[in-house]
């Protein structure tokens, strides 16, 4: 009789020690994924803030270098598959795509003298040259809280729950190849 | 016996510049808003960037910093320009109010890098426009003083206007504050010094000896962390503000 009451005794004592690392995981995992959901809305903002600045930008090329038409029909499927894109790999994608083709937009910049020296121009270059770096900015804090995210959620005893308790694998926002590269126009010369 | 406390007393005195550079980021100087490692700035310059930013400072958090360096290294200047301001963290801890200028000699490159309390105020274009106004003519014909200062000015005529601050109101100038010259502050080993050097390094061994360097491990630790926020000798520090990589990059 004793003996069965010291086992239970023993018993209750891990299910209690279980249940507690479990409950104090189970609030880190909330924190960390307030703080991914957190980045995730960063990078969206800032991803619109581009898709605002885009229209401007076309038209104010266009006014200079009408006759670039590949570039302005890359830029325009870009920007409309970034607009659709839903989950984190469509986003980094999308993003991947729309980066490089605004880069060339840029670049036509120097075939252009009077382009290049616009005012106007030169300014909304700036706002999205800004606005890359801080997509770039953002993708890295993004994926740092992710990992951090996935480290806890992987680990035992979580591993076991995360899902019952709704929680996905965090995606990480990766860049395409060469997608990297802020756009660059050297005004100085 | 002696002869290992001097030894041991040498390791530390050779490994001490590697403990308080941890971090890829120079440590602020105690002007904290005015950084020329570089140096291509004039007395008058530095003292006048001084006497704008520190009042500055004092009535509304926001904190105009100049920092000139040699080279990168091989990093961006997008990046090294964030970095920085997060190690040193530009601005007050709540408005995020910092700026940067930093200008690296090697590369031929300047950038603005914005808080995100400013953004408003100094959105990415207009600091691009700044540059061009202000420096990229001077840098080009080798005025870096000049540059440097006139973009200085215009971006603090535009952090008076965001906090509504008439910058005759602001501008105590140099008379305010007069920087010392560099090299100037590094005084001489004391008889003091060399015997606390001796206390510090016994205390060091005996906690190898009997505590497996726990303590030593900590103390080394704490000191790389409290290095970030504040920078000591009774000069100015970040106030721990942010920036989101807003801003512009020119080049020369």
């Amino acid at each position: 009789m004793k003996k069965g009451l010291i086992a239970l005794l023993i018993v209750v004592v891990i299910v209690v020690a279980f249940a507690g690392t479990l409950i104090s995981k189970y609030n880190t995992l909330v924190q960390l994924n307030e703080n991914v959901s957190m980045q995730m809305s960063e990078i969206d903002n800032q991803l619109q803030r581009r898709n605002d600045l885009i229209p401007n930008l076309v038209e104010t090329v266009k006014g200079f270098a009408s006759q670039e038409r590949e570039i302005f029909e890359n830029i325009a499927n870009a920007r409309a598959a970034m607009m659709s894109a839903g989950t984190v790999a469509e986003k980094s994608e999308a993003n991947g795509e729309l980066s490089g083709a605004l880069s060339r937009l840029l670049a036509i910049s120097e075939s252009y003298p009077d382009l290049k020296s616009n005012e106007n121009f030169i300014q909304l270059a700036d706002e999205l040259a800004g606005t890359e770096n801080r997509i770039a900015f953002a993708r890295q804090d993004y994926n740092t809280v992710a990992r951090e995210f996935n480290g806890v959620a992987k680990q035992f005893p979580m591993n076991l729950f995360a899902g019952m308790f709704g929680f996905d694998t965090a995606e990480y926002f990766e860049a395409a190849e060469g997608a990297d590269a802020v756009p660059e126009v050297d005004f100085g010369n | 016996m002696k002869h290992k406390i001097g030894l041991l007393l040498a390791i530390l005195l050779v490994l001490s510049p590697f403990v308080s550079h941890a971090d890829t980021f120079p440590k602020a100087t105690s002007n904290f808003y005015v950084n020329d490692f570089a140096d291509i700035l004039s007395q008058e310059t530095e003292a006048e960037i001084m006497g704008i930013s520190v009042p500055l400072a004092e009535k509304t958090g926001a904190q105009i910093v100049v920092v000139t360096l040699e080279s990168l290294d091989g990093e961006t200047i997008e990046s090294y320009a964030r970095g920085l301001f997060l190690d040193w963290g530009i601005g007050d801890s709540e408005k995020h109010n910092g700026l940067l200028l930093l200008v690296t000699m090697e590369e031929r490159q300047a950038r603005i890098e914005v808080g995100y309390g400013l953004e408003g105020a100094l959105p990415d274009g207009k600091t691009g426009r700044i540059q061009d106004d202000y420096l990229i003519e001077h840098f080009q014909a080798s005025r870096y003083n000049d540059g440097i200062m006139g973009t200085y000015l215009a971006l603090s005529e535009a952090v008076y206007d965001e906090y509504g601050l008439n910058s005759e109101d602001i501008q105590v100038k140099s008379n305010f504050y007069s920087p010392a010259a560099t090299g100037s502050d590094e005084e001489g080993i004391t008889f003091f010094d060399i015997i606390l050097g001796i206390i510090v390094a016994i205390l060091v061994l005996l906690d190898i000896i009997f505590n497996r360097g726990r303590l030593t491990m900590m103390v080394v630790h704490m000191a790389g962390r409290s290095g970030k926020g504040s920078s000591g000798g009774g000069g100015f520090g970040g106030g721990g503000g942010r920036s989101g990589g807003g801003g512009s990059t020119r080049g020369w």
